[in-house]
């Protein structure tokens, strides 16, 4: 694969429309490009996802409009976004803003803030999100207010796109934001490739919810660089429910002493779907506390990938990392690839993780038909517990009945 | 055999014991109370060696030898035992290995022969009788998965194995019902000799009923506030600590 | 017997004047000329009167090793190892001669006592002449014999290529092909020595191998090849190595084990090893690359590597077991201690084939120093592994703030009934247990010893016990110094 016809073919015409601000970005994407080569299987960080089909499909050719379908509101805050294009109004207070990126320019945070995360490795896809970025949003929360809970949905509603999302996140002290993010490509030859900066500065809270919902032939990546201040709290959950492939990048820089971050994952694979989870949680200084739990249900020809690096460099004792990946695979051309990995420096910790990856217990299987229950309903009803630990955090209802229902609904008849 | 002068001791900057003075005898019982903060636990780990405590002035003459100047396990060699308030659990160490090693480490330095394999383990079937602990429990891994009760049972066992000349009880009654308290303290009295010595450190009374003392001290402030016989722990029992806290400021 | 070619006799014969193979030679020395390349392999063969199949295999392991590149591993850093400027066959330097053990370092006396050494052992090992010659030499015949009796084959390499070249065409390089990686290639063309054991149908070694090699001159080649082969329904217990420190100046160890169980079959490898670490500041000492493999060719066979690795400034090694046979089973426990500059990147491979298959790993390393101590490891459950359990458990112990301790499990699964388990933890020793331990009269040094054996008495259990016992001792000496 030609790593200049790949570039080509993911990029957005900007038709002049181009703001002076980002243009240094752009320049900065084009010349990152220059320089890095198309991501392979021999590199590690992309073992066992190939990226080739998502290389190979043709974007801006023949697309489509698709129809789009309402989403009920999980939250009484919504924002809903299709195409880029802003359903709803944005909010622009003094306290709390949700802004286009064009929109946000203005806004000295933004300003100060935007593009300022450089990762140790250079990726590929990153560089062609610097570059050619055009959907996304900025979001602001002023020190110590409380924004409350907030919806975003998106929907990306035209065929054969590729669609380069950019968004930032920025939490000023004291801030606290519940965010529900809601992302749906259900068309033909989508890709979703997403860029978002996080901060989390001194003593504020950050709760988000991606819900990733592709169609079957649609992907996405996902990237996420996180920062993270003294006393912060950053709860991430992750449910991967469909799509042809999807892959999560998450990094997580514990730069605030006794911060605590929270990773959770539910992936559903079903038919020939693929879904791979990388996190990264860097203990840079002590006391903090890190957890993830990542839980993943694979069926059909689905395969599963999960590779947890926690680091804890020399200076972070009494770091506390709990790290846990179970799986379920259940059946034979299903798979699962799980890379738990720890990397210490520090003595004064303590760090551990675990990996299962088997079945459901067939005791309780049992117990269940013992007591008049089908077989498909046992199941059903073990997946349902099986991710229930996770799902069972999420704070708004909605969200978490929705979730249930899928789980119930769309596996009913696997 | 237990000479303090004039303790004083901080940790972190903080100043805990303000020159405290107290003298154990052989054959004696000696209780310590005191309302929470008062340095009790303070007291225990200095005369343990804990490097945490610094100690800023005073002496302590252990059988006429500077305590101060020895490290933890030269004074336990020398006889001295402290039984902890939260005995830690060590994994992978069995109780009967933990032993063997510190009696052998014990009677090296005392200059006598090692047991024998045969000897030892009839000195750890006697002395487990003494506070009912199973032989399930002894070759269990040091503390590890032990309930409360069973940990402070086990440190009076290891107490009963090292014979000290000086042993401090840190709170042992804390957290213990009353059987356990009943199987405790009798375990304490049946190693009694005219020889030994035990200062008890407690907040409560109740432990006194069991292991009677021969003299009562409250401590408060970092300081020795006052002396008794057994009956000044029934009036702290009764009045609480404050009305002894008043006498001393006012004399 | 026919005449076996010592390396004492090759040494003799290198002292004379070999002006057809184009050597210089100086009188006195012992080595061939640095380097590697065609007429040093073919030399070799020669000298060891191999016959030809051999030196074609040595030939086509050449070839193959100039066209790999050498690994560049993460997380293990060494200067670049010039593989021209290396000795590829030397004489082993004839052990000095002391008349009496007084005259030995007394440091390494001091270490054979905390080791526990026999005084007769100790004798052996450095080279003073043992006072009872007979003794040795009968009690190795008495082994000998008694092997024979069971048609039990227990001898060097380079015997068996020319006493059993049948056995040896059938299984040499089959569990590590040549190409597997750098450092076998490398060793299947220059091996010079190493040990091959067979153990026909139905048989059960009646001692550990140990025994029988300790007897042995302890020969401590770099390119070590070794080739064990249990046949249907037999066992055996192999145990290498030794506590004692071994110093080497050949810098580079890259030895290839290949054991072979067969139906109902099992073997039980045990390593005990303590190369030379080097100096404080890493300087000097052996990097030890190794590449251990075990096939379950049959059902119901079961491989079982056991390892205490205390030594060398660089270990790269991953006994793996390949587990073909249905019912087959594989089971890794590991202890590894890294001190001062030491750099440790070790693990297994467990590779499920068949059905019903069920792997162990118990992995316990400890980090001391500003050492590096790294585990990796992996776990595949294929397609066919229906039914495949794994079990594993890595656990690092750290002690003091700088040195760093490393999980990298990889695990594959692909089978709906297979059921992988995999546990990490990292922890350090408590000052809390210490103090403990101080205030029962132990002293600290004593109380990490403890402890740390504690910690790694699930593995330390596995070994014969005689090793058992050396082995505590070796890791409390390994950690010297590194509390305080």
């Amino acid at each position: 694969m030609n790593k200049q016809s790949v570039i080509e073919n993911l990029a957005l015409d900007l038709n002049g429309s181009d703001l002076n601000f980002f243009k240094k970005e752009r320049q900065y994407g084009s010349e990152l490009l220059d320089s890095i080569g198309l991501p392979s299987t021999k590199d590690e960080y992309w073992k066992y996802t190939r990226l080739n089909k998502v290389f190979k499909k043709e974007y801006n050719a023949h697309s489509e409009q698709g129809s789009q379908k309402a989403r009920e509101a999980f939250s009484e805050q919504l924002i809903r976004i299709v195409d880029g294009k802003w359903q709803s109004d944005a909010i622009d207070t003094d306290s709390f803003k949700v802004l286009a990126l064009d929109k946000a320019i203005t806004h000295r945070a933004f300003k100060d803030n935007f593009s300022k995360v450089r990762s140790e490795r250079a990726e590929f896809l990153d560089a062609i999100n610097h570059k050619n970025f055009q959907y996304g949003f900025y979001i602001w929360v002023a020190k110590g207010v409380d924004a409350g809970e907030l919806e975003i949905q998106e929907f990306f509603n035209t065929s054969n796109k590729h669609y380069p999302q950019r968004y930032l996140i920025h939490l000023e002290e004291g801030a606290k934001l519940n965010l529900i993010q809601r992302q749906e490509a259900k068309l033909s030859n989508q890709f979703v490739n997403s860029l978002a900066e996080v901060q989390v500065a001194k003593d504020a809270i950050l709760k988000l919810s991606l819900v990733q919902e592709y169609g079957s032939d649609s992907n996405a990546v996902s990237t996420i660089y996180a920062e993270q201040g003294d006393k912060s709290i950053f709860d991430i959950l992750t449910a991967s429910l469909s799509g042809e492939l999807i892959r999560n990048n998450l990094n997580i820089a514990v730069k605030g002493e006794f911060a605590e971050t929270h990773l959770n994952g539910i992936s559903v694979g079903r038919n020939e779907e693929h879904i791979d989870h990388h996190t990264i949680v860097d203990h840079l200084v002590p006391n903090c506390n890190s957890f993830e739990n990542y839980k993943g249900i694979f069926y059909d020809k689905s395969k599963g990938v999960f590779n947890g690096k926690v680091f804890v460099r020399p200076d972070a004792q009494k770091t506390n990392a709990f790290q846990s990946n179970q799986n379920i695979v259940m059946s034979d051309d299903a798979k699962v690839y799980s890379k738990p990995e720890l990397e210490i420096y520090a003595d004064d910790v303590k760090c551990s993780h675990g990996s299962t990856t088997g079945q459901f217990d067939e005791e309780a299987v049992f117990y269940l038909q013992s007591r008049g229950i089908g077989i498909k309903k046992a199941k059903a009803m073990l997946v349902q517990a099986f991710l229930e630990e996770v799902s069972s955090k999420v704070e708004n209802e909605n969200l978490r009945a929705y979730l249930e229902g899928f789980i119930d609904n769309k596996l009913a008849d696997q | 055999m237990l000479k303090i002068k004039n303790l004083k001791a901080s940790i972190e900057d903080k100043n805990i014991l303000k020159g405290l003075n107290l003298e154990v005898k052989p054959g004696e019982v000696h209780a310590i109370m005191g309302p929470n903060g008062s340095g009790k636990s303070t007291l225990a780990s200095v005369l343990a060696g804990r490097e945490d405590y610094e100690v800023q002035a005073g002496e302590v003459d252990f059988d006429s030898k500077d305590l101060l100047d020895m490290s933890p396990e030269e004074r336990a060699r020398e006889g001295l035992f402290l039984a902890f308030q939260y005995p830690v659990e060590i994994p992978g160490v069995s109780n009967i290995n933990f032993l063997k090693t510190a009696i052998a480490e014990i009677r090296e330095h005392r200059g006598l022969e090692p047991l024998t394999a045969k000897d030892f383990l009839k000195l750890v079937k006697e002395k487990k009788e003494l506070v009912e602990l199973s032989g399930e429990l002894t070759s269990r891994s040091v503390n590890e998965g032990f309930s409360g009760g069973e940990k402070k049972r086990n440190e009076i066992f290891q107490m009963a194995m090292l014979e000290p000349k000086l042993a401090i009880l840190d709170e042992t009654d804390s957290g213990l019902d009353i059987d356990a308290l009943r199987i405790v303290a009798n375990g304490v009295n049946k190693l009694r000799t005219k020889d030994n010595a035990v200062v008890v450190i407690t907040h409560y009374q109740r432990l006194l009923d069991y292991i009677v003392p021969d003299f009562v001290h409250v401590l408060s402030g970092g300081k020795i506030i006052k002396t008794g016989t057994k009956e000044l722990a029934l009036e702290l029992e009764d009045k609480g600590y404050d009305w002894i806290k008043e006498e001393a400021q006012t004399a | 017997m026919a005449d076996i070619y010592t390396e004492e006799q090759l040494a003799k014969d290198l002292k004379k004047s070999e002006y057809k193979y184009g050597f210089v030679t100086d009188i006195d020395s012992d080595k061939a000329p640095k380097g590697i390349n065609e007429d040093i392999i073919r030399f070799i063969s020669a000298k060891k009167k191999e016959p030809v199949w051999m030196l074609e295999f040595r030939l086509k392991a050449f070839a193959a090793w100039k066209e790999m590149k050498e690994p560049d591993w993460a997380h293990v850093n060494y200067p670049p190892i010039d593989f021209q400027d290396l000795h590829y066959y030397a004489a082993p330097k004839p052990k000095k001669k002391y008349d009496s053990l007084d005259e030995v370092d007394p440091e390494l006396l001091d270490t054979f006592k905390k080791l526990g050494i026999s005084m007769e052992e100790q004798k052996r090992l450095v080279g003073v002449a043992v006072d009872v010659v007979m003794d040795s030499v009968s009690v190795k015949t008495t082994f000998k014999e008694k092997l024979s009796e069971l048609g039990i084959i227990f001898c060097s390499m380079s015997e068996a290529i020319r006493e059993h070249p049948e056995l040896i065409q059938e299984h040499l390089a089959t569990v590590v092909p040549v190409s597997d990686n750098y450092y076998a290639a490398l060793n299947s063309a220059v091996f010079t020595d190493g040990s091959f054991c067979y153990i026909p149908k139905g048989v059960r070694c009646p001692m550990e191998l140990s025994t029988y090699f300790r007897i042995n001159e302890a020969n401590t080649g770099q390119f070590e090849r070794t080739l064990v082969v249990a046949d249907e329904g037999s066992y055996v217990s192999y145990l290498e190595g030794c506590t004692a420190p071994i110093r080497d100046e050949n810098q580079l160890h890259a030895a290839v084990v290949e054991l072979k169980a067969f139906k109902n079959a099992e073997i039980k490898y045990s390593t005990v090893q303590n190369w030379y670490p080097g100096d404080e500041n890493g300087k000097g000492g052996i990097y030890n690359f190794v590449t251990k493999r075990g096939i379950c060719e049959g059902d119901n066979s079961k491989i079982s590597w056991t390892q205490v690795e205390t030594g060398s400034a660089i270990t790269w090694k991953y006994p793996s077991c390949i587990l073909k046979g249905n019912h087959s089973s594989g089971e890794f426990y590991s202890v590894a201690v890294t001190n001062n500059r030491q750099q440790a990147d070790t693990g297994t491979k467990m590779i499920h084939i068949g059905r019903n298959t069920k792997s162990t790993i118990i992995s316990k390393g400890i980090s001391a120093g500003f050492s590096e101590n790294s585990y990796r490891g992996l776990v595949r459950m294929g397609k066919g592994a229906k039914n495949g359990r794994n079990f594993s458990q890595c656990d690092s112990l750290l002690l003091g703030d700088k040195c760093g301790a490393h999980t990298f499990p990889y695990i594959e699964v692909e089978n709906s009934s297979a059921k992988v388990e995999h546990e990490a933890t990292t922890s350090k020793i408590g000052e809390d247990q210490i103090f403990y331990c101080n205030q029962r009269g132990i002293d600290t040094e004593k109380a990490v010893s403890l402890i740390v054996n504690g910690y790694a008495k699930e593995v330390l259990n596995k070994l014969p016990m005689e090793f058992a016992v050396e082995a505590q001792k070796l890791l409390a000496i390994s950690l010297e110094g590194s509390v305080g």
